[in-house]
């Protein structure tokens, strides 16, 4: 995967880490409140894919999918 | 038949835990059964008990985050890894969400979610700078060499979960004194239970304080928040005040004084953070993988039958997760037993990882880096004060450490 990817988060599985902002503030961020995850850009451009997919990674309760676009 | 007899050989599984031959270095069995053995393997523990043990560190991120596996004690097989976690387990009452399933540990974690969110560590950064100001200030017009154990890694965890929590400046004394009892290895079961006990009546007493006088602290939103609307009991709310002080205490403690061991005897790390300050977040996470405190790693055991690599662990077994040997796993980390600043150490276990993974994360990273850099702005020509051989390192319940790290200037 090096081209760009859609992604996808399941805020039910989300624990609040805050790994994923912290890692790629341009496409995650967290709800003031509980700390969840908020998606600001399911379709990011190429150049942050491998920053997403280290956020997929970290992400302790696999609350990130990502996909390749076709 | 047990998946143990079926091995063609019947060997004693090896004791555990294993003997480290470099205080620095993970036992140098681990890394023999992580990069040659199979994935999962039998170890024998302290009461003769046998669990299976997973070292590689694809292997052991994938079982902390599945939910075959379970953090209850007192789950059939369940690892009892000293004698007081098998204390725990005759009592499980008093347990803290870390040793729950969901649903119960996110009803009872999500309560402090928000409190520990990183804009939440953030906020206290000043504090914290402020206090280790005040504690370095002092330090270098005092005696030398110092310990920077006594002076600055013990007291400073101990000091921000009391200010967390609310408790008052005059009971810190005892609370600490308490805590320590609680995480060294070195008590007797008697002195556990009392320290628990004493422990308890006091954050006890300390919900019961925020119930009749309302503050703007962690225990005060807790009561405000869900004790008195009902969704919290207080015979919870006490092991939850308990957890974060005995899970923040000694691990921040441990962790800081191995880093700050690093700082003063590595030069090229020194150089790197006195040249290049933004690099302070990304040798943290490093000394996090490379220092590994959770050095015993983390007990759950299997509710249904799990495949790991090319062995199936039936249901009801003990699994320890050696944290230790996965955040030193070639096939995860370049020369892995090197410390290398400028290294991307961001996949490391050494917070766990899965719904358990540490809530306190974030403020452990800005104490980790707010104690390194006040250290290099205070004593920036700081050295061991004894040679690196005689240092003592503790092999603590909770945490590997240092009894002590005297330097001088």
């Amino acid at each position: 995967m090096s081209g760009r990817v859609r992604v996808e988060v399941d805020v039910a599985s989300c624990c609040s880490s805050g790994r994923c902002a912290a890692t790629e503030p341009a496409v995650f961020g967290q709800d003031p409140l509980d700390g969840t995850v908020v998606l600001l850009d399911a379709e990011p451009p190429a150049a942050l894919t491998e920053s997403v997919l280290l956020c997929a990674d970290l992400c302790p309760c696999t609350a990130i999918t990502v996909t390749d676009v076709p | 038949m047990t998946a143990h007899e079926q091995t063609a050989i019947d060997l004693p599984a090896p004791a555990y835990p294993m003997r480290r031959d470099d205080p620095l270095r993970p036992a140098p069995e681990l890394a023999r059964l992580r990069d040659g053995g199979a994935a999962a393997s039998r170890i024998t523990l302290w009461d003769g008990s046998e669990v299976w043990l997973v070292t590689a560190h694809e292997h052991v991120r994938a079982l902390l985050g599945d939910r075959r596996l379970t953090a209850v004690t007192s789950a059939p097989g369940f690892p009892m890894m000293t004698p007081t976690s098998k204390l725990v387990r005759a009592e499980p009452k008093s347990a803290s969400f870390i040793r729950m399933d969901d649903p119960d540990h996110s009803r009872l974690r999500s309560m402090l979610t928000r409190e520990f969110l990183q804009r939440e560590a953030d906020r206290l950064r000043p504090l914290i700078r402020e206090h280790l100001d005040a504690t370095f200030g002092e330090l270098i017009t005092g005696p030398r060499p110092a310990d920077l154990v006594q002076a600055v890694t013990l007291p400073l965890p101990s000091r921000v979960i009391a200010l967390l929590l609310g408790i008052p400046t005059e009971h810190q004394a005892e609370f600490e004194r308490h805590s320590a009892v609680l995480i060294d290895r070195g008590h007797t079961r008697d002195e556990v239970v009392a320290a628990r006990d004493a422990l308890d009546a006091y954050l006890r007493s300390h919900v019961e304080r925020r119930l009749a006088e309302p503050a703007d602290d962690l225990v005060g939103r807790l009561v405000a928040n869900h004790v008195r609307p009902g969704g919290l009991a207080i015979d919870e709310a006490v092991p939850m005040c308990r957890l974060l002080l005995v899970a923040g205490h000694g691990t921040t403690a441990s962790q800081a004084a191995l880093s700050l061991l690093s700082v003063v005897t590595d030069e090229r790390l020194a150089a790197t953070l006195r040249a290049d300050p933004d690099a302070l977040p990304g040798a943290v996470e490093e000394l996090l993988r490379f220092h590994s405190i959770i050095q015993y790693g983390l007990a759950r055991a299997t509710t249904e039958d799990v495949q790991v690599g090319d062995v199936t662990i039936p249901a009801g077994e003990g699994i320890v997760l050696s944290l230790a040997a996965a955040n030193r796993d070639p096939r995860r980390f370049d020369d892995p037993d090197g410390i290398d600043a400028h290294r991307d150490a961001r996949r490391h276990l050494a917070f766990g990882h899965g719904m358990h993974q540490c809530l306190g994360q974030w403020l452990a990273r800005v104490e980790l880096e707010e104690m390194i850099a006040a250290l290099l702005r205070w004593i920036p020509d700081a050295r061991l004060a004894v040679p690196e051989a005689d240092l003592e390192f503790r092999h603590d319940v909770s945490s590997y450490g240092l009894a002590a790290l005297p330097v001088t200037w």
